[in-house]
């Protein structure tokens, strides 16, 4: 009781902070003369009465620390003490502050950045209930997420530890909005998709096993929360309306809650409708083929499950799938991966990419400590007689130290509250970002309590590290040693001090990350310039699907001849030509091939599988793909006459061993197709892929309503695309058209890794540079004015400028040298990292490594041009006055 | 030897307290001075201490509510702060006293022990 009574008191004494001293003035004041009056009584002088008065009352500034210490909260008022302090010394200082506030902002900036990043496509699990048990399952191959529909039923059925296991088919679907489809991602889901997530309706109801559980069954669809705001205009009774989806007609059951964006992070549906309705939305049915790998499972493993009891469990089902079915599942494997980034497809490079950028910003970071320690200890140096003066006067070396830290905990605090606006800013536009692809990709990474609390604790962390760095300064200050001496004679430059070794691992760190920079950008630049098999220069592409317009099958093929004629007739357009789709955009297609002579259609037997394209008579010479043997396809090659192909190079390289294989036959399950030309390889799934065989089939012969439209005109893209879609809408007006671009921002999807790979390096690179700069500068400077009497004195014996500056700098450009082959040996052995994200980057590429060197000996160069001037500016007569 | 043994001695805090209590009890309200004076008389020199650490105890005895002051006039006219013993002082300097007592008579203990007591 009394200890809180006192307690209190003190809080409220702290709170309303009183006059501190004026209580014990007082009492001091009547003490003394008290004592004086006796003292005069007992004979002394009135100057000897006082004199002596005070001598017996004590050192006030102990009785005062006590008396303070009793009336308030010591260590609170210590810390507002210290902090006013600290700001008082800092704006004496602004350049120092603002230099390490700027510094430490950029640094603090980027690694809240890259966690904002990380946090939201790796960290975070998908927003649902328990999200952290939903994993999708998919093959051992990274790449090969896709599982057959068959499959995906026994796999649910047969294993043990997930309690509910679900499907979904990524699709583009027309939704029917007032008349007009509307194209959209859609997901083909089966029924136990949402039951298994544990979603809510936000209205009426979402997807029920019950509907779908027949083929064609109910035709019924749930909204997205976005779809039913936007295209639907958050009409209240969209429960029970009838939508068109794929000209078909759905009834609406209801909408998802607002937060819910389907299992993918980069792709949110608008649209979910039961998998079961396959055949009639897609118009192909795949559902009882166990060969046709073509959707995603996603489940809920058991409580207290591990993905790695998942793994032995699914290994269990495959190999007995592989023992009951040979043909379709000879080699199938299973295992878990994080879903929501196409599984490990994406997911494993996402997730390695950011790791690794996040270390770079860590070590980013971990130099902007270096070079501000560096900076503080400095500083610390330069304080040494007001340290020393502190100490004398009875504060303790902890005392000082706390306010050291305060001072680096401050900046620190200010440069993350810096960062952490920043970052919210930069990360809310990368979130707003259109990036150009076919449908609309989400990339949603706003920062979330997770990134701030991060950026708080980095921010106390730097600024603590920071802080004690010059700790063994402050023990070691000795106030005799600090107040007799002037601070010049300081033998201990010899050694390689804390200092010199942070410097050194900052170069090494600058370096590898500039050369980094440097072998991204070239190869990007490699990247651009890889024959892609096509020319999508001046190219614009028009997709679309005849179907969401209303188009059966047997009037597909009249209305593209239609289309293109129009188009063909702007004026202006060379040429125009149909595809199924182009390479290298994400929606692609394999079909299995089978040697010659092969009668058994199996999967288990084909020889490969191939990519494969749709194209109409004029394809290859608007897409620039060049003719290297045989002929192109033309308009008799149709449903009346045979059936012909054409081929890449790889193809007729892996199936027959040669190029020349023009007049020979291809079979195909009940018919054979004649080659009739074969075309230069391309660049079909990705930038960075092997050679792959590819094959080309007439359209006319193979119709396909879900198509793309290439126009290759005469003027640029941004005039002519309006006259296209005029030119569409006067064929029909109903035509949804999905994307009207020109190709090369098509392919800027594709290019988007090794992009932002390389803007990540570059960003970090130039932040290390900064750090380097004023890291070589600090030190250097540091080194010049503490030695300006010793070089005075050398130029007074007649030293050469070369052996002032020798003297001077000799140090520093030691450092930067050995740095610089510290970074350039770490830069290669990062390369095979750099080359699997950034196509054709290699470190051991010359002009990287000589721009690399350049760059360094600039920076070097940049950094000690004005401590050299100051060196050499010695002047040994003024200097020695000064002394 | 002598000399060694004069040497004054820092006195511990809670002492110091427990001196304080006992003059404001026998004296009756006094100004931190005569506090002071007075408990320099008692222990005849030997506990000179520097008198103005006195004054962060009377504090602390005040925020515990033992002691209450009031600015006055002193008996020579100077203004001052005078001390007087609360009745949680009374309790407090009781229960100091008695605690004082048995850890004194314990120590005494010890030190009468002989070995051969122990034996």
């Amino acid at each position: 009781m009394r200890a809180l009574n006192r307690l209190f008191t003190r809080l409220v004494n702290f709170a309303v902070n009183r006059h501190v001293d004026e209580r014990l003035r007082e009492e001091m004041e009547s003490h003394i003369g008290l004592q004086t009056d006796e003292n005069i009584r007992a004979g002394m002088t009135p100057e000897e009465a006082h004199r002596q008065a005070r001598l017996k009352f004590g050192a006030v500034e102990a009785i005062r620390e006590d008396y303070q210490a009793e009336r308030s909260l010591p260590f609170l008022e210590n810390s507002l003490f210290d902090i006013r302090f600290a700001f008082r010394v800092l704006r004496k200082s602004p350049a120092f502050t603002v230099v390490s506030v700027l510094t430490l902002t950029l640094a603090i900036g980027a690694n809240v950045v890259a966690f904002g990043v990380l946090n939201a496509l790796v960290l975070h699990p998908l927003a649902l209930p328990e999200g952290d048990r939903i994993y999708q399952v998919q093959t051992k191959r990274a790449e090969a997420i896709s599982i057959s529909y068959p499959n995906y039923a026994d796999i649910r059925d047969r294993n043990s530890t997930f309690s509910a296991l679900a499907i979904f088919r990524l699709a583009r679907i027309g939704i029917g909005v007032h008349g007009t489809a509307r194209p959209v991602w859609g997901y083909e889901v089966s029924g136990n998709y949402f039951p298994m997530l544990r979603i809510n309706p936000l209205l009426g109801r979402l997807l029920l096993p019950a509907d779908d559980d027949k083929e064609n069954g109910s035709q019924v669809a749930v909204l997205s929360y976005a779809c039913w705001k936007v295209r639907f205009a958050g009409d209240p009774g969209i429960v029970g309306r009838t939508v068109s989806v794929n000209k078909h007609p759905y009834t609406v059951v209801g909408v998802a809650p607002e937060g819910f964006n389907g299992t993918e992070r980069f792709i949110w549906p608008e649209v979910w409708v039961p998998v079961q309705n396959e055949a009639q939305i897609e118009g192909y049915r795949w559902l009882d083929q166990r060969g046709d790998y073509n959707a995603w499972i996603v489940g809920r493993l058991k409580p207290g499950i591990a993905p790695p009891q998942a793994n032995a469990d699914l290994a269990r089902v495959a190999a007995g799938l592989a023992r009951q079915y040979p043909d379709a599942d000879k080699n199938l494997t299973l295992r878990v991966a994080k879903p929501g980034l196409l599984g490990d497809a994406l997911g494993a490079p996402i997730r390695m990419f950011l790791t690794g950028v996040m270390f770079l910003a860590g070590l980013v970071l971990l130099a902007a400590c270096a070079n501000l320690g560096g900076l503080f200890a400095a500083r610390t140096a330069d304080r040494a007689r007001e340290l020393g003066i502190r100490i004398a006067i009875g504060s303790s070396r902890g005392r000082i130290l706390r306010q050291l830290v305060t001072e680096a905990v401050i900046l620190a605090t200010g440069a993350g509250l810096a960062a952490s606006l920043a970052a919210k800013l930069l990360l809310a536009g990368v979130t707003h970002l259109p990036i150009s692809a076919e449908l609309p990709v989400q990339f949603a990474v706003q920062p979330g309590p997770e990134v701030y609390a991060f950026a708080v604790l980095l921010a106390l962390a730097t600024g603590l590290l920071c802080g004690i760095i010059p700790t063994r300064q402050v023990w070691r200050t000795d106030p005799n040693h600090v107040l007799k001496a002037s601070d010049a004679t300081d033998l201990k430059h010899r050694r390689l001090t804390l200092r010199d070794i942070l410097l050194a691992i900052q170069i090494a760190l600058c370096c590898l990350l500039v050369t980094a920079s440097f072998v991204a950008v070239r190869g990007l630049q490699r990247t651009f310039r890889v024959p892609l098999g096509f020319q999508p220069e001046g190219v614009v592409l028009a997709t679309m699907d005849v179907h969401l317009a209303g188009y059966s099958e047997a009037t597909e093929t009249l209305v593209q001849k239609r289309l293109l004629a129009a188009v063909q007739a702007i004026p202006g357009v060379r040429d125009a030509a149909w595809s199924n789709t182009t390479p290298l955009s994400i929606n692609q297609s394999n079909t299995s091939i089978w040697a010659p002579g092969t009668s058994d259609f199996e999967l288990a037997s084909s020889k490969f599988s191939a990519n494969f394209y749709k194209v109409s008579p004029g394809y290859f010479r608007v897409a620039g793909t060049h003719l290297l043997a045989g002929r192109s396809f033309t308009d008799n090659d149709n449903m009346q006459t045979p059936r012909v192909a054409i081929v890449n190079q790889t193809f007729a390289m892996q199936l027959f061993g040669t190029t020349n294989v023009v007049g020979r036959y291809l079979p195909r399950p009940g018919e054979q197709q004649e080659i009739v030309g074969v075309v230069e390889d391309g660049k079909y799934g990705t930038l960075t892929e092997d050679p792959a065989p590819a094959i080309f089939w007439p359209i006319l012969q193979n119709p396909e309503s879900d198509t793309v439209l290439l126009v290759c005109p005469d003027r640029p893209g941004s005039e002519i695309i309006p006259l296209i879609r005029n030119a569409i809408a006067g064929v029909d007006s109903n035509l949804p058209l999905f994307t009207l671009q020109r190709w090369p921002d098509a392919l800027a999807m594709v290019t988007f890794p090794a992009r932002a790979a390389t803007i990540a390096l570059g960003i970090l690179g130039a932040l290390a540079m900064m750090l380097s700069i004023t890291g070589i500068f600090g030190l250097a400077a540091y080194t010049v004015t503490r030695r300006m009497r010793e070089l005075g004195i050398r130029v007074a014996l007649g030293a050469h400028h070369i052996q002032v500056l020798r003297a001077a700098l000799g140090r520093v450009a030691l450092l930067l040298g050995l740095g610089s082959v510290a970074g350039l040996l770490l830069a290669s052995a990062a390369s095979r990292l750099l080359a699997s994200i950034v196509y054709e980057a290699s470190a051991y590429d010359p002009p990287a490594i000589i721009a690399a060197v350049m760059t360094m000996t600039l920076i070097g160069l940049l950094s000690a041009a004005l401590p050299a001037w100051r060196a050499l500016a010695a002047h040994p007569a003024q200097l020695l006055r000064d002394e | 030897m002598l000399d060694h043994m004069k040497q004054k001695k820092d006195v511990p805090q809670g002492t110091l307290a427990l001196m304080v209590l006992k003059t404001l009890d026998v004296l009756g309200p006094l100004h931190g001075y005569a506090v002071a004076r007075r408990i320099e008389q008692i222990s005849g020199d030997l506990l000179s201490v520097n008198q103005g650490t006195l004054y962060p105890v009377l504090l602390r005895l005040e925020q515990e509510g033992a002691i209450a002051s009031d600015w006055a006039t002193s008996e020579n006219n100077r203004r001052a702060r005078f001390y007087r013993l609360t009745r949680a002082g009374h309790k407090l300097l009781e229960t100091e006293k008695r605690d004082w007592e048995q850890t004194e008579a314990m120590i005494a203990r010890f030190f009468d022990v002989r070995a051969e007591d122990l034996a």
